[in-house]
């Protein structure tokens, strides 16, 4: 592996998550810079190299453009509806004697740290989304168990809990990409 | 030995920062450019001033593309490495001359200002 394979590599890892198309697109661009700017600078790719920066850097300011790509905003929307079905305590799904509401308080703690910390790297919107979607998820949940087993309605007191909990997860989401992005200040920009 | 600058270093980096979008437009308004060639010539026609980090030039492209200022397009050289090339588009002539008339009047204001001092 040549240096610049090895510099172009640091770089496409720090653009982990990235659009693939945009980042192959930008590994060329940086390719094609690479080979230009040698060639002036006598042949010298480590000249080269150095002029570019730390790979990491340069990786970093792509991802500040871009984000993450589609792709990985589905799965963190995915995974959060996963991790909300199982949060509903009267699905049972283990034994009432092994695990009362453990297992489900258990899956909610994930749920709300997969928020809080999506939020902050992907941004509000994906983590107000991806709260939305598990509070949907957990509703239809609930609701299919309330329909299918008549005797496994939840009492008051629950059933507000269930509503309180609902109604905080999009919150949650986008809470922390919002403080990010308020604590940082406006870009300044054109 | 040199006494210490009054000034910080900061203060010199913000006021390049907040230029460097407009300058990179400006570089684009005659012809379409590639990255290495508006490195060279931001760094000659400013006489050395803004010698930016080269790695943060490309994603100040990027950006500006994304913004609807800029756009972008692969061309093939014979025999040689392919480029991509910048131009400015309408909505990108248009934030030029609007941040350069801004530009004018902020250093013609200051300029009055100083005039004073000196």
């Amino acid at each position: 592996m040549t240096t610049a394979d090895d510099y172009l590599s640091r770089v496409r890892r720090a653009m982990a998550g990235m659009d693939p198309s945009v980042r192959e697109d930008i590994l060329r661009e940086l390719q094609s810079h690479i080979a230009e700017s040698s060639t002036a600078a006598g042949g010298s790719v480590d000249a080269a190299l150095a002029r570019l920066g730390p790979p990491e850097e340069v990786g970093r300011g792509y991802r500040q453009v871009y984000g993450y790509g589609r792709a990985v905003k589905i799965g963190f929307v995915i995974a959060g509806i996963l991790l909300a079905i199982p949060t509903v305590p009267v699905l049972g799904i283990t034994e009432e004697a092994f695990a009362p509401y453990g297992l489900s308080t258990l899956f909610l703690v994930a749920l709300i740290a997969l928020l809080l910390w999506m939020s902050a790297v992907a941004g509000s919107r994906v983590g107000l989304y991806t709260g939305a979607a598990a509070a949907g998820a957990r509703t239809v949940a609930f609701g299919l168990v309330a329909l299918t087993q008549p005797g496994a309605t939840a009492a008051l007191g629950g059933l507000a809990l269930f509503l309180i909990i609902s109604v905080l997860l999009p919150v949650l989401g986008w809470l922390p990409g919002t403080a990010k992005k308020a604590w940082r200040g406006p870009r300044v920009e054109l | 030995m040199d006494p210490m600058p009054e000034i910080s270093p900061e203060w010199t980096a913000e006021l390049k920062k907040g230029s460097i979008q407009l300058c990179l437009l400006a570089l684009l308004a005659k012809e379409q450019k590639y990255g290495f060639q508006i490195l060279h010539e931001l760094r000659d026609k400013s006489s050395g001033f803004f010698d930016l980090k080269e790695g943060t030039l490309y994603p100040a492209l990027r950006r500006l593309e994304e913004r609807g200022f800029v756009e972008s397009h692969w061309q093939e050289k014979e025999g040689g490495t392919p480029r991509r090339y910048y131009r400015l588009t309408d909505r990108g002539r248009r934030a030029l001359a609007e941040a350069t008339a801004v530009w004018d009047e902020m250093t013609a204001a200051a300029r009055r200002v100083l005039e004073d001092s000196r």
